[in-house]
């Protein structure tokens, strides 16, 4: 009886111990105030006027995959904001044939407009076939569908552009292949403000 | 050539703001991803190629440093001073790819349920011990469990340095759902006295 006391004493005191120990372990905030600025000096002038010089200095494209919105800017001015809908990240695998495999994807990262397109004439590629249990016609011309990128497209390389859509009601939502979706008037909009080589953002 | 030396050593070193601002200028050149905190304008920034591509208010930004056995570490001085890599989330977003069954006029990707929320607060880890702690303004910040607890105890996976960000909900959300992978972190302004 002794012996069981003296060893559930010890235990509660070594639970004791441990339990302020662990109470004693953790994080501690230190003050934080921003300190005054230093006083300008031509080198720092230099340093930031370089960095202000990576800022384009025409329009430019932002666009925000996770709200699925398309800003263009200029001198830091946001001119358009547009909702738009970018990249499913769904998986399409070839059943068969050369077993490829597509993931629909908009890429992130910096870009440019490489060219613009009016009435641009869709050259489906074969994915657009085999998503819809189809086998992509040995012909070309059997490839080609107007209409579906709407009256306008900007290009900016491996295939992906930001053009228009026929199905205005999912703008806002990721569910392209990897393009840039955007609404008729928007997309007219765009296009007239962006010449080629207009920096696009994506991320 | 000993004159050049000289002269190198006779110039005065650049201030900190200066260096601060040469770094974030090497991260615009990089081409990559990477979060700037602007301490003097309490915001946190997702910068490519020296464009703001989005800028998160800071509702409260703290420092923390581990504390053991009642002891807490000083903090770490030259945070501010240099430039953090391999920046991750944790936990890390949920990315499930599902597949498209072909069909006649697919519209699969239409039907996807929306991404699952992100967490109501996370952790943006750095290489080398710093964790940006991300948490909401409308909740209070979590206190350590006790695996991080003990963990500090060990020192085992722990940081050097904790910064907490306090934002919105909306751009805690959003900020999770965009960070790019492997993203490095710089700060604008010293923290005072």
């Amino acid at each position: 009886m002794m012996v069981r006391a003296i060893g559930l004493g010890l235990a509660g005191i070594a639970a004791l111990g441990l339990a302020l120990v662990l109470v004693g372990t953790g994080y501690q905030e230190h003050a934080l105030q921003a300190a005054p600025a230093a006083p300008a000096t031509p080198e720092r002038a230099r340093v930031e006027r370089a960095l202000a010089d990576r800022v384009p200095k025409g329009p430019y494209i932002v666009i925000d995959q996770a709200r699925n919105r398309l800003e263009v800017r200029r001198g830091g001015e946001v001119v358009i904001e547009a909702v738009c809908s970018s990249g499913s990240g769904m998986v399409l695998r070839e059943e068969g044939g050369q077993g490829r495999q597509w993931v629909f994807d908009t890429p992130r990262g910096q870009y440019a407009v490489k060219s613009k397109l009016k009435n641009p004439v869709w050259r489906k590629p074969d994915w657009a076939f085999i998503e819809e249990g189809v086998e992509p016609p040995a012909d070309p011309g059997d490839r080609i569908e107007y209409g579906a990128l709407g009256e306008y497209a900007l290009y900016f390389g491996n295939g992906y552009m930001i053009h228009g859509t026929l199905y205005e009601r999912l703008l806002g939502r990721s569910v392209t292949h990897g393009c840039i979706r955007l609404g008729r008037d928007n997309l007219a909009a765009v296009y007239r403000l962006c010449p080629v080589g207009t920096p696009i953002y994506i991320f | 050539m000993l004159a050049a030396t000289a002269a190198r050593a006779a110039a005065p070193a650049a201030d900190p703001g200066t260096e601060q601002l040469r770094r974030l200028l090497t991260l615009a050149r990089s081409g990559e991803f990477h979060l700037v905190l602007d301490l003097p304008a309490h915001e946190l920034r997702l910068v490519l190629g020296g464009v703001d591509l989005r800028r998160f208010p800071c509702e409260g930004i703290a420092v923390a440093t581990p504390r053991r056995l009642f002891r807490a570490a000083a903090p770490v001085a030259d945070w501010t001073d240099r430039t953090w890599t391999g920046g991750a989330a944790d936990p890390e977003p949920e990315r499930e790819r599902v597949e498209m069954i072909p069909q006649p006029g697919n519209t699969q990707a239409a039907d996807l349920p929306p991404p699952p929320p992100p967490p109501s607060t996370y952790r943006i880890r750095f290489a080398d011990g710093l964790d940006l702690q991300v948490v909401g303004a409308d909740a209070p910040p979590p206190a350590p469990g006790l695996g991080e607890r003990l963990a500090l105890l060990t020192g085992r996976d722990v940081p050097r340095l904790r910064v907490r960000l306090v934002l919105s909900r909306t751009d805690l959300e959003e900020l999770y759902r965009c960070l790019p992978p492997d993203v490095a972190f710089a700060v604008i302004g010293r923290p005072g006295a």
